[in-house]
């Protein structure tokens, strides 16, 4: 039991404010969750600073009065017997942590309360289990993201056991994963009977947790809530206190944001992509920030918002273009015409007076200066030090420097972490005043409240990618409401990947391994062979220089040496080689296999994203490219360094100073190569982004060629492909002139090792310094690896290619997997139930919270105008997709549970467009239900009135479906697809549009074959034609995303207006003929 | 610049205790300063490798042999050929020796420093029953470095906005006020986050009088005393024939 | 309702380290050497600089300095500068980490004589610390004879004079020299800095 017995007290010492707390009589239960609030400066910090012992202990000032816990005299004991029964938890988690590895935090509190090995080894465990710190163990905490050293901080003092929680502003700085995180863990403590005091701004998430909220204001306690009451606060009441919201779903939208679209975007951004050591963390294809707005940037910490902000303001290098208002800008213009107001405000204050600060570096005058601070409410700080003010104070400062040294695009990275409501009011309406001056702010943040009320759009981020762009109107708000609300999913940041790039290709090789190893040693005696005819040969040239006879006699062991050399070298090259394509190709068969597995898990809706074209291109042409480099370059690699390596030392066995010359020489070509391909390497993205721009514009020509002729418009067309590859080649060009000059000097200076061995060694002869036939030796050899140092300066160039592209091939295929679980079908029944289900496709939200269910056995129509959402549910029901939020179940168990086998199983989608395989029809007909018998496959063919044309097929159910698919109309395909179907028996059945494509004559057969399949199952219908669903059981009306409304025939037209017009338009098309049209006019 | 203090030991094959990697240290320096004799320091520094290699580091550690070999090889090939102009003959011995005196001392931080955890070097401070006063702020110091750097990464960029370049030609020209203008952030967001660390480290009970308990184990083992013993002996021996011999070369 | 009034200002001081002051101790440190590094190694290019060392250093560490030594105002905090520095910058021999702690050590008797509150002794005490700056190199000096010793073995005593006449013993008291000057330039400047900022903003 916590008590506070009318405790005074104020900052003192040398640093005090003297602000402080008065009169505080205050007792908390055990196990009473205990929330303190109030705006910022109320004392709510320093209640918990009484608590857990650190005043007066650490801040000094004059305290009067007794804080007791259990009995025990806090302000009198010593910190560390508090620390004992108090374990707290600091707002900022970058300075709470003592260690640099997770686990020595862990058992930080527990090595300082004198615990035994043992004992310290089971609260480990226990705090690993408890709080789920399992990816978190042994790592490098500054690795970590901020959500996550919060959680290390709150295990840290979990391990220690204490009795009481004290937390200050704990979520201040977390994103919306992480204050979901610390909820589970205040859960958890509250379960465990402890004692929890917070003290907290943002209270929304308390909301279940607490059991009492304590308001503080100018240092007293003032009033007393339950949670409850708390709840019936109204905005305005919230507002009054100075509270913020206590839901999120109660914020109130601001004031109409006035969205400013047309015109050139303020920013614009193409193909932006940034790398961190070996591997990409930002990739943005397009985004257009329009003019005047205010974007709020949201996403998980670790999605790249940072690196997005810090690139677009040319603080870090990153590839593609951006332009400010049209122009084309490289960092260095885009640094001087923005400003970042970072976190850590501390970090921008350089000067010792705020009008110092605002005037620094910039041409404004006093003047303006002081009107800016007036507008800012800073006048009055004017000559204070910029350190002395509060967080809100410093941060305004450093805006008011931007505004005056008249920058045009400002940038905010969490500006409202740590303030309270007022404060972030006062931010807001600072933005939008703001609006109007600058061209753009851009604000990254993780405060709904702050977007809600201030921003015109959104910018959604995820793993380095954009996900969204919207504006916030009324849908928009919503959007972002569910967003905040919604559960998350449980990513932790990765550990670093420390690999090499050669790592990384070595570990697709697999068990290949070996074989590049082997291939490489077979390459290395090869080239070693390759270098010893010049050795000999340099025997025989040295003997003429000497004036020695040359006999035939003589030189028959050295011509003998060079023919078995020669031959050595060819015969273990080549077997080399053949060693390392086998490598190479299995390492491609690795990748392959890897990618495919990739495809295999993502959601089928983000495979049919990516163009057919794309994919053929990245399974065959891409890996292909890599094979030639992959044989070629490690093991030949190798070989061509070993050997010239080897050759040099015997150099320096012969002649040292020679060797010291050629060694500087190879050195300093090696630095011109890899200063070439480090300034290629900046313009290989763009390259290789314009190279995929150009495939993809050639497949579209290509295959649209057939609707261009048609409409006739060829012109637009073929200038799109023009630009495409126009695109390509300068981008190209752009990467080899910034290459050519390193090439040049390169291959002129540096090729050659003679060029400058000969002079030299010359230069050493005639100063008696070397033996002729040394420096014949070391000519000769330098003849001999020059080849081999080239070969390896071009593969040094292939090493960051290959890595680069291989990264493409993960990345194009690394979007988040599909959430399917293992367990098969565990439903009770075949009822489908839709649960407040959201769905957003790129910006739009296209199932906006629908909620409905389609009985067992029954039929349920879906019917609405196109783009109300009618298909996107039917694919979302056989997981086509992931849905954002709410839930999908069948028979009261939620498809993300299912494997993809089951759910499958349970359901027959039968579509518009039929796919046939290239395979006989029985085939195709059976690949409803793998293992189904002939007899079954023509039973089920007759009930879906199919069996009849197939029989007067030429080769009859044995047609090939290719030849036979061209042949067939779209009904009989269509029927193609009910045998199926019908032969798959399952029990839920979708007909997205089935009958679209059929003719008046065959309706009736198709009728009947409809209601084969339907018989005793669950269907869901959708369909234009209103007509063929009038006799559904239920019939469910979407608009824009929503249900409209809900019902049999009967009662949706009496009932609903929309309905009737869907009814009336229906029909209309329904007995639409030529002859009445023509009697209209 | 990337301070990697974060040295580990999962890959070693023998776990030595920070204390030998210590001693090992010392008798580097000893050998260092004390060996007249070439071909001795030659057979110290490739049992340092293997040393190395044996703690985990292999890649370093074939590196480090390859460069040493090199080193003797082309020293001895100089001394064989007894050829060339004597500016050169005297830079290159030069840097050569340099290198090969060096290297001993080069390698054991290598030991010392890559291949232990911060953890272990606390235990081991504790263990040889240093001062608290002591290990407290090398423990501070470690930890703090990183944060150094964030901040230091932080205010650069701060700096790029406000014009302030950090250009050689700009530092020259005043030099005093680039100091202030990095300095001064520096300073202050370090004081507040060293305040923040001190409050938290506090509020865990890091004052306490009593014993600090470590859960990281320090023993020494059979193959640390063997080392151990090892080295030091090869120290003595360096030093009794440094006097013996009276420093005349072989 | 006792009245208990507990580390008020005005009362006894306590004059051993206490853990806090040694989390400040150990912070400063990492800044001095970071900042002491990050000199060191970017003017090392230029070989004229590497031997000024001393002042370019001094000048920038000497608000590093001055700020820890006012914020803990007790005895040890410049001591720990100085071991944390011995450790890093002077291993290898042993005579430079006795040298640079001796430098330290120094500097707290300096400080002490001040009674941790004068402000002209703090200032002096940094021209004392500074000192420490000097002892990395006296490696090379010291060194250096028993270099020539090997040297002359070797190469013969031609080459043994050509290293003679460029390491001279004076060479050491120069940097003896230099690092007074960088100790005198830097406490002035730390001095100007604090009073400007530290000082008004309260943070000393």
């Amino acid at each position: 039991m916590i008590e506070l017995r009318n405790v005074d007290f104020h900052y003192g010492g040398e640093n005090g404010t003297g602000d402080g707390v008065d009169a505080l009589d205050l007792t908390i239960a055990d196990g009473e969750c205990v929330v303190l609030c109030g705006e910022s400066g109320c004392g709510k910090t320093t209640v918990t600073r009484l608590i857990n012992g650190l005043i007066p202990q650490f801040y000094e000032g004059e305290l009067i009065g007794e804080v007791f816990i259990d009995g025990h005299n806090v302000s009198a004991s010593e910190l560390s017997e508090t620390a004992a029964l108090v374990g707290s938890v600091f707002q900022n988690p970058k300075s709470q942590f003592f260690n640099i590895d997770t686990t020595g935090e862990l058992t930080f509190g527990c090595e300082n309360l004198g615990m035994s090995r043992e004992d310290i080894g089971r609260r480990l465990d226990k705090t690993r289990r408890d709080m789920k710190l399992d990816p978190l163990m042994n790592r490098n905490i500054f690795e970590l993201s901020g959500g996550e050293k919060q959680q290390i901080a709150c295990g840290s003092v979990y391990a220690t056991e204490p009795k009481v929680f004290v937390m200050d502003e704990p979520s201040s700085n977390l994103d919306k994963k992480a204050i979901n995180r610390l909820h589970d863990i205040m859960v958890k403590m509250k379960q465990d009977g402890k004692t929890i005091v917070v003290s907290e701004h943002r209270i929304h998430y308390l909301m279940d947790i607490a059991d009492r909220f304590i308001y503080m204001n100018d240092g007293r306690i003032v009033h007393e809530y339950t949670a409850d009451q708390m709840r019936t606060l109204t905005e305005n009441e919230l507002s009054e206190l100075g509270l913020r919201c206590t839901s999120i779903g109660n914020i109130a939208v601001g004031a109409e944001n006035a969205v400013a679209q047309n015109g050139t975007p303020a920013l614009d951004v193409i193909d932006l992509s940034c790398s961190r050591g070996n591997s990409r963390i930002l990739d943005a294809d397009r985004i257009m920030f329009p003019e005047n707005s205010i974007v709020a940037v949201v996403g998980d910490n670790g999605c790249g918002k940072s690196t997005l902000a810090e690139a677009l303001c040319g603080l870090i290098p990153s590839d593609g273009s951006v332009s400010f208002g049209g122009t084309f800008l490289n960092d260095k213009q885009r640094r001087q015409k923005c400003f970042m107001v970072m976190q850590d405000v501390n970090r921008q204050l350089f000067s010792d007076s705020v009008i110092e600060e605002v005037m620094m570096n910039s041409d404004c005058t006093a003047e303006e200066a002081d009107r800016t601070l007036e507008r800012l409410g800073l006048a009055e700080y004017r000559d204070r030090h910029p350190a002395s003010l509060s967080g809100g104070q410093k941060q305004r400062t450093a805006i008011a420097a931007a505004l005056c040294a008249g920058k045009e695009i400002i940038f905010c990275d969490e500006p409202t972490s740590g303030l309270d409501r007022r404060g972030m009011e006062r931010f807001g309406e600072l933005l939008r005043g703001m609006k109007d001056k600058v061209k753009l702010s851009v604000i990254i943040t993780h405060d709904p409240e702050l977007i809600l009320r201030c921003c015109t759009h959104v910018l959604h981020m995820e793993r380095g990618r954009v996900s969204a762009f919207y504006p916030l109107d009324k849908e928009g708000s919503q959007r972002i409401k569910n967003y905040f609300m919604s559960e998350s999913d449980d990513t932790t940041s990765k550990k670093r990947d420390h690999k090499s790039q050669i790592g990384k290709i070595l570990e697709y090789a697999g068990k290949d391994r070996a074989k590049v190893y082997i291939a490489a040693a077979l390459m290395m005696i090869g080239a070693a062979a390759s270098v010893v005819p010049y050795a000999l040969v340099s025997g025989i040239v040295n003997k003429v220089v000497h004036g020695e006879p040359v006999t035939l006699e003589g030189s028959v062991w050295v011509i003998a040496g060079v023919l078995i050399a020669e031959i050595v070298y060819a015969v273990f090259y080549m077997q080399g080689l053949r060693v390392s394509h086998h490598a190479a190709f299995g390492t491609l068969e690795n990748i392959r296999c890897i990618l495919q597995e990739k495809l295999e898990s993502q959601p089928l809706g983000t495979v049919a994203r990516h163009s057919k074209g794309e994919i053929k291109k990245l399974f065959s042409d891409d890996i292909e490219s890599i094979e030639m480099l992959l044989a070629h370059m490690i093991p030949e690699g190798a070989a061509n360094l070993f050997v010239p390596a080897a050759a040099l030392i015997i150099l320096i066995a012969a002649d040292w100073q020679l060797a010291l010359l050629t060694i500087l020489m190879v050195f300093i070509g090696l630095g011109v190569s890899r200063q070439m391909y480090s300034v290629g390497m900046d313009r290989m993205g763009s390259y290789f982004a314009s190279a995929k721009r150009m495939n993809n514009a050639i497949v579209e020509y290509v295959n649209g060629m057939e609707v261009v002729r048609v409409f006739n418009r060829d012109g637009a067309a073929s200038e799109k492909y023009e630009k495409a590859v126009t695109d390509y080649r300068d981008y190209a060009l752009d990467w080899y002139k910034v290459s050519w000059p390193w090439m040049a000097l390169y291959g002129s200076v540096f090729s050659s090792v003679v060029m400058y061995s000969l002079p030299f060694g010359a230069l050493l002869i005639l100063l008696g310094q070397l033996d002729i036939s040394n420096y014949i030796l070391a000519l000769i050899l330098s003849f001999g690896i020059g080849p081999l140092l080239l070969h390896c300066m071009s593969f040094i160039g292939s090493i960051p290619q290959v890595s680069f592209k291989i990264q493409s091939l993960e990345k194009a295929l690394d979007d988040l997997p599909l959430k399917a679980g293992n367990s098969g079908f565990t439903g009770k029944d075949n009822t489908v139930t839709f649960e407040n289900v959201r769905f957003a496709y790129k910006d739009n939200e296209v199932i906006k919270g629908i909620t409905f269910s389609a009985d067992e056995g029954k039929v349920t129509a879906l019917v609405g105008h196109s783009g109300s959402g009618k298909s996107t549910l039917a694919k979302l029901l056989v997981h086509y997709y992931d849905i954002r939020s709410g839930s999908i179940s069948i028979g009261g168990q939620d498809i993300r549970d299912m494997s993809q086998d089951a759910l499958n199983s349970r359901v027959a989608y039968v579509s518009q467009e039929v796919f046939l395989f290239n395979k006989t029809i029985m085939e195709n007909i059976r690949a409803g239900r793998k293992g189904a018998s002939d007899e079954e496959v023509i039973e089920a063919a007759k009930k879906a009135e199919c069996d009849e044309f197939i029989r007067s097929l030429p080769h009859g159910y044995d047609t090939p479906a290719g030849a036979a698919g061209n042949m067939l109309s779209g009904g009989q395909k269509q029927r193609i697809a009910f045998a199926r179907a019908i032969l798959k028996d399952a029990p839920i059945i979708i007909l997205d549009e089935a009958t679209a494509s059929v003719d008046a004559e065959n309706e009736a057969k198709m009728r009947r074959a409809m209601g084969e399949i339907t018989r005793g199952k669950t269907v869901i219908v959708i369909a234009h034609k209103l007509r063929s669903v009038k006799n559904a059981d239920k019939i469910i009306v979407l608009d824009g995303g929503e249900i409209s409304a809900e019902g049999t025939h009967d009662e949706l037209a009496t009932s609903s207006g929309e309905y009737r017009r869907l009814w009336a338009m229906s029909e209309e098309t329904h007995e639409w003929t030529l002859k009445k049209e023509v009697q209209a006019v | 610049m990337d301070f990697e203090l974060y040295g580990e030991d999962k890959n070693a094959l023998v776990k030595f205790d920070p204390r030998t990697k210590f001693v090992v240290f010392a008798v580097s320096l000893v050998v260092s300063a004390n060996s007249y004799n070439v071909a001795a320091l030659v057979i110290y520094s490739v049992v340092l490798c293997l040393m190395l290699f044996l703690c985990g580091k292999k890649a370093n550690a074939v590196k480090a042999f390859l460069m040493l070999a090199f080193a003797v090889f082309l020293r001895f090939s100089m001394e064989h050929a007894g050829t060339g102009a004597p500016v050169i003959v005297t830079i290159v011995s030069c840097i050569l020796m340099i290198f090969l005196f060096f290297f001993p001392v080069m390698l054991s931080i290598m030991i010392l420093t890559q291949t232990t955890r911060i953890n272990q070097f606390l235990s081991a401070f504790q263990a040889m029953h240093l001062p608290t006063a002591v290990i407290i702020p090398i423990a501070v110091m470690f930890r703090f470095i990183p944060t150094v750097r964030d901040e230091w990464n932080g205010i650069r960029k701060a700096m790029a906005f406000r014009g302030i370049s950090l250009e050689p030609a700009a530092v020259i020209r005043s030099p005093l006020k680039t100091i202030e203008y990095i300095l001064i952030p520096l300073l202050f967001s370090s004081v507040s986050i060293m305040e923040e660390l001190a409050a938290a480290a506090l509020a865990r009970g890091m004052d306490r009088s009593g014993k600090r308990s470590s859960y990281e184990e320090i023993k020494l083992g059979v193959h640390d005393y063997a080392v151990m013993a090892l080295f030091i002996g090869a120290a003595v021996y360096f030093i009794v024939v440094s006097i013996i011999t009276g420093g005349t070369a072989q | 309702m006792s009245k208990k009034e507990l580390n008020n200002t005005g009362a006894k001081p306590d004059k051993k380290l206490r853990t806090k002051e040694l989390i400040y101790a150990g912070a400063f440190g990492a800044l001095y050497i970071v900042l002491m590094l990050i000199v060191v190694l970017g003017t090392s290019m230029i070989p004229i600089l590497y031997i000024l060392a001393p002042i370019t250093v001094g000048l920038v560490c000497g608000t590093v300095y001055m700020l820890c030594v006012l914020k803990v105002r007790k005895f040890g905090a410049a001591l720990i500068l100085g071991v944390l520095f011995a450790l890093t910058a002077c291993s290898g021999a042993w005579y430079s980490i006795v040298g640079a702690i001796a430098a330290a050590l120094l500097a707290e008797i300096v400080i002490m004589l001040g009674k941790y509150k004068s402000k002209k002794m703090y200032l002096l005490s940094f021209v004392v610390f500074n000192l420490n700056m000097a002892f990395p190199y006296m490696r090379l000096t010291i060194d250096r004879d028993a270099f020539l010793q090997r040297s002359l073995e070797f190469y013969g005593q031609e080459y043994a004079d050509g290293i003679a006449a460029v390491a001279t013993d004076w060479i050491f008291f120069a940097i003896l020299g230099f690092a007074v000057i960088g100790g005198i330039i830097g406490s002035l400047l730390a001095n100007v800095l604090i009073k400007k900022h530290f000082t008004k903003a309260g943070v000393v």
